[in-house]
C-alpha cells in the first residue's frame, strides 16, 4: 500500500545540481531514514516526494500510483501524506485541537467521528488535556507533538518527517525518538525520515540510506549493516567518531609503524597504493605491555568512559575505554607518557580516499 | 528543465506588474518624457535651460536650504530628546516618550496655519502682544520666512529621528558600553567613541527620512512661503500647473522639477538602504535590554521643564490656537467669551456645501483608496514574497518605485496620464484623486503586507497542502488569517494619512472634489481664516479619534492572539 519508490530523480536549482539520478525504495510499513550532512539534498528529496517541488527528471510513485514524472504531477494535497516539518509548522492562529482536526476537514467523516479521531490521536501524543491551548502556550516539544498528531490523524499511507527532532533539546529528542517509533507501530504507516542526526537514524530506522555531500546514495541497509559493514570510507566516517592509522602488509601480516598486529584487518585490500586502517574509539585500547607504541597526548575523564588522544606513527587517534577498566588496569596515564595501543578491529581503506575526502 | 505552463502564479505576476505599470510606472515615465522630449526628440539642453529661469533656480535653492536646515535641526532635536528619554533618569520618561511622538499624527499644514496666526509679521497674535508690551515698532518674529518654514517643518518631522534613535538606543547591547567603562573610559569618551558611532546608522536613517519629507512637503511652505514669494520645488510645481493655466512651457517646467524630486528621492532612499545594510544589526539586537542610565542629578527637573515647554510650544499652543480661532465670530476679534461661538462648527459640518463635501470626499476617498491599495498591496507582496517564478525581478524593480515618488510628482503624473491623452479623462473627478492615492500609498501597503507575509513561513502553507488543502484552501485557512493584522495595519497606515492629505490632492481637486486638506488650504488662501481654523479643528478631532480607534483595534488583535 504505502510503498514509496523514487526512480532516477534529478533536481537542480538554476546551475546548482542538487540531486542526480537518485533511486531508492521505501517498503510498505517500513521506517526508512535518509541520513546525510546538511546541504546534501535530503530535504529536497523529501519535498519532491511530498509534491512541494517537481523533479526535473525521473519518477516517483506512492502506493503504486505515479505521482511525479512522465508528465504527471499530483499536487501535495492529493498524495495522502502526513508531513512533519523541522520548524513544526503548527498554525499559531488555531488551537491544538483545530490544528489536529484540519486534515479531517477534507474527509467525509461526520462530526462525532472526527472529534473522536482527534481526541484519540491527541491522547496518543500525550496532549489529550491541552486541546484548547494555542501553540504559543506550548513548549517546543509539545508543538512538535501537535505536528505529529496532525500528520497522523487522517491515517496517511506515508509519513514524511523532515528533521522533526533537531529543534528539541537532547532529553526530549531521546523521548520523542521512542514515541515516533511507537506511533509508527500503532499506525503502521510507511515513514520516510530525513535527518543529519546519526543517533536518531540508527535508533529509529528499519533501514538507512546514506547520502554524501554531493547528493549520491552511498549505501542502503539496516542500521547494523551500515554501521558494522560500511560500504566505503565516506559511510564509515559519517557514522560516529573514526580514527585512521597507516597500515603496511607483508603477505597477510599487517603492521603499524613496523609493529606486527595480532589481528587481520577487514575489507578489501587494493593491490596498489598505500592503505589505512580505520577504527572507532571503542575498537582499540591502551595496554601497559606490548601493542603498537605511541604517546598519550590528551586524557579526558568523561565519566563512564575515558577519552584518549594518542599519537601513533604521526597520526592522532581517538580511543575510549571504560573508566573502571582503565582504573583496574594501568590507571590514568599522564599526558606525554609513552604507551602501547592494541587494536581489536581495523577496516582497510585506500589512503588516497582519506586525504581526498573531507 | 521542462518549460512550465502558464499557471496561476504567472497570471498573478502579470496582473501585479500591470497594476504597478499603469498606476506608478507610466505616470513617472510621462513626467520624464514631458521633461526631456520635445516634439518627439530628446532635448536635454532646452530642459536644462528651463531650470535656469530665475524663479525655478530660486525654488531649487530654497528647497535645498529648507531641506538642509530642517534635516540638521530635526536631527539635533531628535537625537537630544531620544537620548534624554532612553538614556537618562528623566522623570516621567514614558509619558514624555509618547508626547514626543504626538507631532507625528498632526498634519504639518495645520500647524503652519496656527503659526501663521500666531507669528505672521503684522497680524500674528504673539507679535502683536510683544509689540504692545514693549512698545516696539517692528514685529519680533517672522514665521513667513525660510527660517520660519524650517522651524515649523522641524516641529513635525523631528519624530522620524527620535523614533529611529530611541529605538536603537534601547536595543543596543549595554555590555558594549560597559566594556568601555571597565576599560577606563569616561562617560564623554564612551558617548563619543562607542555610543555615537553605533547610533550613526539610525541617526542617518532618520535624518534621510526628514530630508525626503521636507523636500516633498507642500503644506508648510505653501502656507508660510507662497504669500511672501518663497517657493520650493513642490509649491513651484503647483504654481506652474495651477496658476499659469496649464500652458505647455509651465507643464514642462513642472515635469522638470518633478524629475529632480524623483531623482533626489531615489538618491536619498538609495543612500538610506546603504546605511541600513551596513551591519548595525550585529550590535543592536531585536530584544530590549536594560540600558546604562545617566543620572541627571541637578539637571533632572530643568531638563524635564525644557521638554514640557517644548511640547507645550510645539503641540499644545498651535492646537489650542486652531480651536480658539475656529470659534471666533470674525477673525481679528479678541479671544473673549462673547466673541466666541460654536456656530462655525455646525455651519461647516452641516450647512456649508463646500466643507461638508470636503469632509465627505476625504472620507470616502481615503476609505476606498485604503481598502483597494491594501488589497492590491497584499496581492503584489504575495507574488514578491511567496512565489518563485521567472520575471519576478521586474516586479521587484517596479515595487521599489512607489517608495521614491513624492506626492506632488504622483499628482502631476496622473494629470498627464488621465487627462484624456490616453482616451480616459478623469480630470476634475474624484477618480483622479483615487488613482493618485493608490500610487502614493502603495509603498505603505507593500511594506506592511510583505513584512507580514515574510513572517508566515512557507512550511505553514505547505503543512496545509500536505493535510489535503488545495492552494486556495491553504491560502484561505492559513495565510490570510495570519497576515490579517498586517493587512489591517496597512489599511490604517493609508487611511489616516490620506484623510489629512494635501500635497497630492491640491493639484488634482476640481470644483466638487475638494478634500479636507484642500478645503483648509483654499479657505486660508481666500482669507477665511476662521473657517479654515474651524475645519482644521474638526480635522484634528477626526485624526485623534482615528488614532484611538487604531489603538483599540490593534490592541484587541494582540489580546486575542
Amino acid at each position: 500500500m504505502g510503498r514509496v519508490s523514487v526512480e532516477g530523480v534529478a533536481k537542480a536549482y538554476g546551475p546548482k545540481r542538487v540531486l542526480q539520478d537518485l533511486s531508492l525504495a521505501v517498503e510498505d510499513g517500513e521506517c526508512f531514514t535518509l541520513l546525510g550532512p546538511s546541504g546534501c539534498g535530503k530535504t529536497v528529496l523529501l519535498r519532491l516526494v511530498a509534491g512541494f517541488e517537481t523533479p526535473d527528471a525521473g519518477e516517483i510513485t506512492i502506493g503504486g500510483r505515479l505521482v511525479s514524472g512522465r508528465g504527471t504531477n499530483v499536487p501535495p494535497e492529493a498524495r495522502n501524506l502526513g508531513v512533519v516539518f523541522q520548524d513544526y509548522a503548527v498554525w499559531p492562529h488555531l488551537t491544538v485541537r483545530a490544528n489536529t482536526a484540519y486534515p479531517l476537514k477534507f474527509r467525509a467523516d461526520d462530526a462525532p467521528q472526527r472529534a473522536a479521531a482527534v481526541q484519540g490521536v491527541l491522547d496518543q501524543v500525550g496532549l489529550g488535556a491541552l486541546g484548547e491551548r494555542y501553540p504559543s502556550q506550548l513548549s517546543g516539544g509539545q508543538q512538535q507533538r501537535v505536528a505529529l498528531a496532525r500528520a497522523l490523524v487522517a491515517h496517511p499511507e506515508v509519513l514524511l518527517l523532515d528533521e522533526p527532532l533537531s529543534n528539541l533539546d537532547a532529553n526530549l529528542r531521546e523521548e520523542m525518538r521512542f514515541e515516533i517509533k511507537d506511533l509508527q507501530r500503532q499506525h503502521g504507516a510507511t515513514i520516510l525520515y530525513v535527518t543529519h542526526d546519526q543517533e536518531v537514524a540508527l535508533a529509529l530506522s528499519d533501514r538507512i540510506g546514506i547520502l554524501d555531500p554531493a547528493g549520491r546514495l552511498r549505501q542502503v541497509g539496516t542500521p547494523r549493516e551500515v554501521f558494522d559493514q560500511p560500504a566505503d570510507l565516506e559511510v564509515f566516517r559519517f557514522l560516529g567518531v573514526t580514527s585512521f592509522v597507516d597500515l603496511a602488509f607483508d603477505g597477510d601480516q599487517a603492521r603499524i609503524a613496523g609493529t606486527p598486529l595480532d589481528l587481520r584487518p577487514e575489507g578489501p585490500r587494493p593491490s596498489s597504493g598505500a592503505l589505512v586502517g580505520g577504527f572507532r574509539p571503542m575498537e582499540a585500547e591502551l595496554v601497559s605491555e606490548g601493542g603498537v607504541p605511541g604517546t598519550v597526548k590528551r586524557v579526558a575523564l568523561l565519566g563512564a568512559v575515558v577519552d584518549f588522544r594518542v599519537e601513533v606513527g604521526g597520526r592522532e587517534l581517538r580511543i575510549q575505554q571504560e573508566t573502571s577498566e582503565v582504573m583496574r588496569g594501568l590507571g590514568l596515564p599522564v599526558e606525554g607518557q609513552p604507551c602501547g595501543v592494541r587494536f581489536h578491529r581495523l577496516r582497510t581503506f585506500a589512503a588516497a580516499a582519506l586525504s581526498g575526502g573531507a | 528543465m521542462r518549460p512550465r505552463r502558464f499557471g496561476t502564479a504567472e497570471l498573478l505576476l502579470l496582473l501585479s506588474i500591470l497594476i504597478l505599470v499603469v498606476v506608478v510606472a507610466i505616470p513617472i515615465l510621462l513626467i520624464f518624457w514631458n521633461a526631456f522630449v520635445v516634439e518627439g526628440k530628446p532635448d536635454f539642453l532646452r530642459a536644462l535651460a528651463l531650470l535656469k529661469e530665475p524663479d525655478t533656480l530660486e525654488a531649487l535653492k530654497n528647497s535645498l536650504v529648507i531641506a538642509g536646515g530642517t534635516t540638521v535641526l530635526s536631527t539635533i532635536i531628535g537625537v537630544f530628546f531620544a537620548w534624554l528619554v532612553s538614556r537618562t533618569d528623566l522623570p516621567y520618561k514614558g509619558t514624555m516618550k509618547v508626547l514626543f511622538l504626538v507631532p507625528f499624527m498632526l498634519p504639518s499644514f495645520i500647524g503652519a496655519l496656527a503659526w501663521k496666526i500666531l507669528l505672521s509679521p503684522r497680524g500674528g497674535h504673539i507679535n502683536r502682544l510683544l509689540m504692545d508690551l514693549f512698545h516696539l515698532e517692528d514685529p519680533v518674529f517672522n514665521i513667513m520666512s525660510l527660517g520660519g518654514i524650517i522651524a515649523v517643518e522641524t516641529m513635525y518631522l523631528f519624530p522620524f529621528v527620535f523614533i529611529q534613535v530611541s529605538g536603537a538606543l534601547e536595543r543596543m547591547d549595554p555590555t558594549l558600553e560597559e566594556a568601555a567603562r571597565i576599560s577606563g573610559a569616561g562617560l564623554f569618551t564612551i558617548t563619543r567613541r562607542i555610543t555615537l558611532p553605533l547610533m550613526m546608522p539610525s541617526i542617518l536613517a532618520g535624518a534621510l527620512l526628514v530630508a525626503l519629507y521636507s523636500l516633498a512637503h507642500f503644506g508648510v511652505p505653501a502656507i508660510l512661503g507662497t504669500e511672501r514669494n518663497i517657493f520650493i520645488i513642490p509649491t513651484k510645481i503647483y504654481e506652474k500647473i495651477y496658476a499659469s493655466g496649464g500652458n505647455f512651457e509651465a507643464i514642462r517646467t513642472g515635469t522638470m522639477l518633478s524629475s529632480i524630486l524623483v531623482l533626489s528621492a531615489a538618491a536619498i532612499l538609495y543612500i538610506q538602504s546603504l546605511v541600513l545594510s551596513s551591519g548595525r544589526f550585529q550590535v543592536i539586537s531585536g530584544k530590549s535590554m536594560r540600558p546604562m542610565v545617566l543620572k541627571l542629578r541637578g539637571l533632572k527637573w530643568p531638563l524635564l521643564i525644557l521638554s514640557v515647554v517644548y511640547i507645550a510650544l510645539t503641540v499644545v499652543l498651535p492646537t489650542v490656537t486652531i480651536f480658539l480661532v475656529g470659534t471666533l465670530k470674525t477673525y481679528g476679534l479678541a479671544f473673549k467669551l462673547e466673541n466666541m461661538t460654536f456656530d462655525n462648527f455646525t455651519y461647516i459640518l452641516f450647512k456649508w456645501e463646500l466643507t461638508r463635501d470636503a469632509i465627505w470626499n476625504s472620507f470616502y476617498l481615503s476609505l476606498s483608496a485604503a481598502a483597494v491599495t491594501m488589497l492590491i498591496g497584499t496581492l503584489i507582496s504575495y507574488v514578491l514574497v511567496k512565489t518563485k517564478i521567472r520575471g519576478k525581478f521586474l516586479l521587484e524593480f517596479l515595487g521599489v518605485l512607489p517608495f521614491s515618488v513624492p506626492g506632488t510628482v504622483i499628482a502631476l503624473g496622473v494629470i498627464l496620464m488621465w487627462s484624456g491623452r490616453f482616451g480616459v479623462n478623469l480630470y476634475n473627478t474624484a477618480w483622479i484623486i483615487f488613482v493618485a492615492y493608490i500610487a502614493r500609498y502603495m509603498a505603505f501597503a507593500l511594506k506592511s503586507t510583505s513584512a507580514a507575509l515574510e513572517q508566515v513561513h512557507d512550511s505553514l502553507e505547505e503543512a496545509a497542502r500536505a493535510c489535503g488543502a488545495s492552494k486556495w484552501q491553504a491560502m484561505k485557512d492559513v495565510v490570510l488569517p495570519l497576515i490579517k493584522p498586517g493587512m489591517v495595519a496597512a489599511f490604517f497606515l493609508i487611511f489616516l494619512p490620506a484623510l489629512r492629505e494635501l500635497t497630492t490632492s491640491v493639484l488634482l481637486y476640481g470644483p466638487h472634489t475638494r478634500t479636507i486638506g484642500v478645503a483648509i488650504y483654499t479657505l486660508n488662501e481666500d482669507g477665511e481664516t476662521v473657517y479654515a481654523a474651524a475645519l482644521a479643528a474638526i480635522a484634528l478631532v477626526i485624526i485623534v479619534l482615528g488614532q484611538l480607534l487604531i489603538k483599540r483595534v490593534t490592541r484587541a488583535k494582540i489580546e486575542s492572539a
